[in-house]
C-alpha cells in the first residue's frame, strides 16, 4: 500500500514538474532576437509569440550531432538546441512546424521528424554560425544516423538562416 | 429593373462564370507553389532554383545599394546592404560548394563567380553598420 502511494505520488510529482516546465513563463529577450515562435503555442513573452536570443537558446541546454551536409559533401560537428526542447519550453502543440529563413525558404516539418530529434544549430565545427555563413541558426538532421533521413524530401528541410517557427494544428 | 427569367439567367450564368474563373485561379496557384515545392527539392532542379535565387537576391542588393545612395535610411534590418549582402553570399557559396560547384564548372561559370564572389567579401567591411550615399553609389558601379 505505501509503495503504490509512493509510486502515485512520484508520478504526480513528476507530472507538475512536467507541466509546470512549459507553463514556466518565459522571460523577455534581451539580446537580439535570434528565433521567434508563433502559432500553437502555450508560453509567449511578446504579444501572439515568443522570442527566442542566443543565451536563451543555449539555455534548453546545449546538444551536438555530426552529419554530412549534402550540397557540399562535408561532414560537420553541429553544436546548438534540440528543435524538440524549444518546442517543448512555449508548450508548443501541433501538426507541423513550418520553418522560415531569413532568405524567404519555408518549408513545412512533420512533427513526426521530432523523433530524429533534429538540432537547431549554432555553431559548426566550432565555429558560431554568421548570416553569411548560413546562421545564426540552421536545422539539421542526423542525416548520417539513420538511412531514412537521407532523401531530398528530408534534406529540403534542412533550413539555414532559420528565423521563424510557426506551429500550425493537423 | 424587374427580375425576368432572362434576368436571373444571365445572373446564374455570370456568378457560375466567376466561380470558375476563382476555382481556376485557386487550381493554377496551387499548381505554381507545387512547382516551386519541387524546383527546390528535385536535386535535377535544385541547380536551377538555386541559380535563380542567387540572381533574385543579387538583384535585390543592387535595390537596397540604390536605396543607400540616394540617402534614404532602413527602418527594417533586412533591408538594408549589409544584410542582403550576407544572404547574397551564402548563396553564392552554395553555388560553389560540392555538386553544385561541379555543375558551374561545367557551364564554365565557376571561375567568374569565384571572382565575384571574392570581389563582394572585400565589400564587407563596408556595409558594416551604416554606409553612407557616397559609398553606396561607388558600389553600385
Amino acid at each position: 500500500m505505501h509503495r503504490l502511494t509512493l509510486l502515485t505520488a512520484v508520478i504526480a510529482l513528476a507530472g507538475s514538474l512536467t507541466f509546470s516546465y512549459a507553463a514556466e513563463p518565459l522571460p523577455a529577450a534581451k539580446g537580439e532576437v535570434l528565433l521567434t515562435v508563433t502559432g500553437e503555442i502555450d508560453v509567449t513573452n511578446a504579444p501572439g509569440r515568443a522570442e527566442f536570443d542566443r543565451a536563451m537558446l543555449e539555455a534548453l541546454g546545449r546538444k551536438s550531432l555530426t552529419a554530412t551536409f549534402v550540397i557540399s559533401g562535408k561532414t560537420h560537428l553541429f553544436e546548438g538546441v534540440s528543435l524538440r526542447s524549444v518546442l517543448e519550453r512555449v508548450g508548443g502543440k501541433g501538426a507541423t512546424v513550418r520553418a522560415s529563413a531569413w532568405n524567404d525558404y519555408e518549408v513545412d516539418i512533420p512533427w513526426d521528424d521530432l523523433k530524429y530529434d533534429p538540432l537547431i544549430a549554432m555553431s559548426a565545427d566550432g565555429q558560431i554560425l554568421t548570416l553569411r555563413d548560413k546562421g545564426p541558426l540552421w536545422i539539421v538532421y542526423p542525416r548520417d544516423d539513420y538511412s531514412v533521413l537521407r532523401d531530398d524530401l528530408h534534406d529540403s528541410r534542412w533550413v539555414w538562416q532559420l528565423n521563424r517557427l510557426r506551429i500550425a494544428r493537423p | 429593373m424587374r427580375l425576368t427569367f432572362k434576368n436571373y439567367k444571365a445572373a446564374l450564368i455570370t456568378l457560375a462564370a466567376i466561380a470558375v474563373l476563382a476555382v481556376s485561379l485557386t487550381f493554377t496557384v496551387w499548381r505554381l507553389l507545387n512547382v516551386e515545392e519541387d524546383l527546390r527539392r528535385e536535386e535535377t532542379h535544385a541547380n536551377l532554383w538555386q541559380v535563380s535565387q542567387t540572381q533574385f537576391e543579387a538583384s535585390i542588393l543592387a535595390e537596397s545599394l540604390a536605396r543607400a545612395a540616394a540617402g534614404e535610411t532602413f527602418a527594417d534590418r533586412e533591408q538594408t546592404p549589409e544584410f542582403r549582402l550576407a544572404i547574397l553570399i551564402s548563396r553564392m557559396a552554395i553555388l560553389m560548394d560540392g555538386l553544385q560547384g561541379q555543375v558551374i564548372e561545367k557551364v564554365g561559370a565557376l571561375g567568374s563567380l569565384r571572382d565575384a564572389y571574392l570581389q563582394l567579401t572585400y565589400a564587407e567591411p563596408l556595409l558594416k553598420d551604416r554606409i553612407d550615399p557616397q559609398t553606396a553609389q561607388l558600389l553600385r558601379v
